[in-house]
């Protein structure tokens, strides 16, 4: 795709994302038997949070997964699949479960830290294996694969321990829920994210650099251990900032920039800002869809996954991953 | 300019042994030497990419490993012998993205050369051996091609004749000498010593990580230095004064 015709896509995909963002809002004016007072109320304490979650959450989770991708060396790389989500998901469990009743009122702040620790140490074990592993693309995967399943045990048991009210709590850890975060979480995660996602966009050149590995990166004039030093702990933030507020989502970090690359080529520069577009409006489509729905609001990684399963299945027959 | 091109009791790692060369003339520099000789591993140090564990490199008056990679990479260009790519990229992308002008027009004359004007639209997957080296070798060129104009570019290759067919092999190797005689300074390692003998103003000789030889063509490539080197022995055929190495068939191997 020409360069022209990428800035046109972006900006539409711009424009969708704000539409999408619009008809959110908007759905409150569909629900009948309201006064005005009350669709005010569900307008700024629940539609606004919802939608802003929905969009920072998405990009987050998508440029995270397309730069984990490229400093990883590995198309499957995702922050559900190599760990990444599943370490904030364990730490934020385990505050949870084991935070003494006293210390319950600091879970505002005590939650998200929790977060990002699980996430940065995640990210650091999958970064040492990748370095010390160099050249074994399978390896990040089965690295994120032990990390998954021992966060997977260690919640088994959990599960085992915890109260009723406990569980339900880390259910939604484990499905992930747009309708969790309020005003006060999202103040201080959204610019976070939003912060992190620029750094990882204002690197877009620096991975490009990154596609045929470090050789040829210093060769180009780059430090690559610097950079994706730099470019994984924006990361890890982005993606623990995201756990804090909406749990642990699946697959939308692979399959957004995947198909992103396939419609726009390579260019990370294209790549990174559409995959953060196309992953806001991958997530407020799921909960404008979810508000849709009479009965109850869906876990989105309900959703994602029964998406996204039967894509990555696609893909693999396809030869798309190599 | 960033002539000499000067190494200093280089020692790395088991690697490379106190090697000690100064290389004063701009032209087209062949490394020989056994598999495992430190040929790769002397080629980054030289070109700025791997730190030794004692000595110094200079380019010029640039002390090499106290000047930042940015400033560098507009001078000195490299091809590793080994490239993996997980992405399915194009050769057009790879030449834009994979090196600092990711905006600039790919040169006619680069094109021309490396014959690689099929190659641009060609996903990677489906290039072979020696059409992927074209591309890695074009974009290490295209990285600086400004320099390369000026005559004021340092091009390292390691093994660039890997996998290339002997007709792109020769077009490639009569530009390179082009491109040196304009001042242009070509270090590159290679496993042809007809190659070396035809195209090479200089050649080094390494052995375990150490420099047997380091001159002029017609004065290092000759039978008791290519045995040396090789632990092989070889016959000089002469024709039409130019000389042409061929190893002897053992009778009983080795």
């Amino acid at each position: 795709m020409s360069a022209p015709a990428s800035r046109w896509t972006v900006g539409a995909l711009g424009i969708v994302l704000l539409l999408c963002f619009s008809a959110l809002l908007a759905s409150v004016w569909w629900q009948a038997d309201t006064t005005a007072e009350t669709r005010w109320y569900i307008l700024v304490n629940l539609q606004l949070p919802l939608a802003i979650t929905a969009t920072v959450v998405g990009a987050a989770l998508c440029v995270s997964g397309a730069a984990l991708q490229v400093v990883l060396r590995n198309p499957l790389a995702d922050p559900g699949i190599i760990g990444i989500a599943s370490g904030a998901s364990l730490m934020a469990a385990l505050v949870l479960i084991l935070m003494p009743e006293w210390m319950v009122s600091t879970l505002h702040y005590s939650m998200p830290l929790a977060c990002f620790a699980g996430a940065l140490l995640s990210t650091a074990v999958i970064y040492r294996l990748s370095v010390r592993l160099r050249g074994l693309n399978t390896a990040v995967i089965l690295a994120g694969i032990a990390i998954t399943t021992l966060t997977s045990a260690v919640m088994g048991w959990l599960y085992l321990f915890a109260d009723a009210q406990s569980m339900r709590n880390l259910t939604f850890w484990v499905m992930g829920s747009l309708h969790q975060a309020d005003g006060w979480i999202l103040l201080w995660s959204a610019p976070l994210i939003a912060g992190s996602c620029l750094l990882i966009i204002s690197k877009s050149k620096t991975l490009n650099y990154l596609y045929n590995g470090e050789l040829t990166a210093r060769s180009a004039g780059i430090d690559p251990a610097h950079e994706s030093k730099i470019i994984l702990i924006a990361c890890a933030l982005a993606v623990g900032a995201a756990v804090a507020i909406a749990g642990s989502i699946a697959f939308l970090g692979l399959l957004v920039p995947h198909y992103v690359r396939l419609l726009m080529g390579f260019d990370n520069r294209v790549v990174l800002p559409a995959s953060a577009l196309c992953g806001g409006v991958m997530l407020l489509l799921v909960a404008l869809f979810s508000d849709l729905l009479p009965y109850a609001s869906l876990p989105v990684s309900m959703v994602t996954a029964s998406l996204g399963g039967p894509l990555l299945l696609y893909a693999l027959l396809k030869g798309q991953f190599k | 300019m960033n002539l000499p091109i000067k190494l200093e009791n280089i020692s790395l790692d088991q690697r490379l042994d106190n090697i000690s060369v100064t290389i004063m003339q701009p032209g087209i520099t062949c490394l020989l030497g056994a598999n495992g000789a430190g040929k790769s591993t002397l080629l980054l140090v030289l070109a700025g990419l791997l730190k030794p564990e004692q000595g110094d490199v200079h380019w010029g008056q640039t002390d090499v490993y106290v000047t930042p990679l940015s400033v560098l990479s507009v001078h000195r260009c490299f091809v590793a012998q080994q490239h993996s790519i997980q992405f399915e990229l194009t050769g057009r992308e790879c030449l834009h993205f994979l090196s600092p002008c990711q905006s600039r027009d790919i040169p006619g004359e680069l094109i021309r050369k490396l014959d690689i004007a099929d190659l641009l639209d060609k996903p990677v997957s489906r290039m072979s051996g020696g059409e992927w080296q074209r591309i890695m070798i074009s974009r290490a060129l295209l990285q600086v091609w400004p320099a390369i104009k000026s005559g004021n570019a340092i091009i390292v290759l390691d093994e660039p004749l890997q996998g290339v067919d002997i007709r792109h092999q020769t077009v490639l190797m009569q530009w390179l000498s082009a491109l040196a005689k304009v001042g242009n300074q070509i270090i590159m390692s290679c496993h042809d010593i007809n190659i070396a003998n035809t195209f090479a103003d200089t050649v080094l000789l390494a052995k375990a990580g150490q420099l047997l030889a380091y001159g002029p063509t017609r004065d290092v490539l000759n039978l008791s230095n290519l045995w040396l080197t090789f632990d092989c022995q070889f016959e000089c055929l002469l024709k039409e004064e130019q000389r042409h190495f061929i190893p002897v068939r053992h009778a009983t191997g080795f």
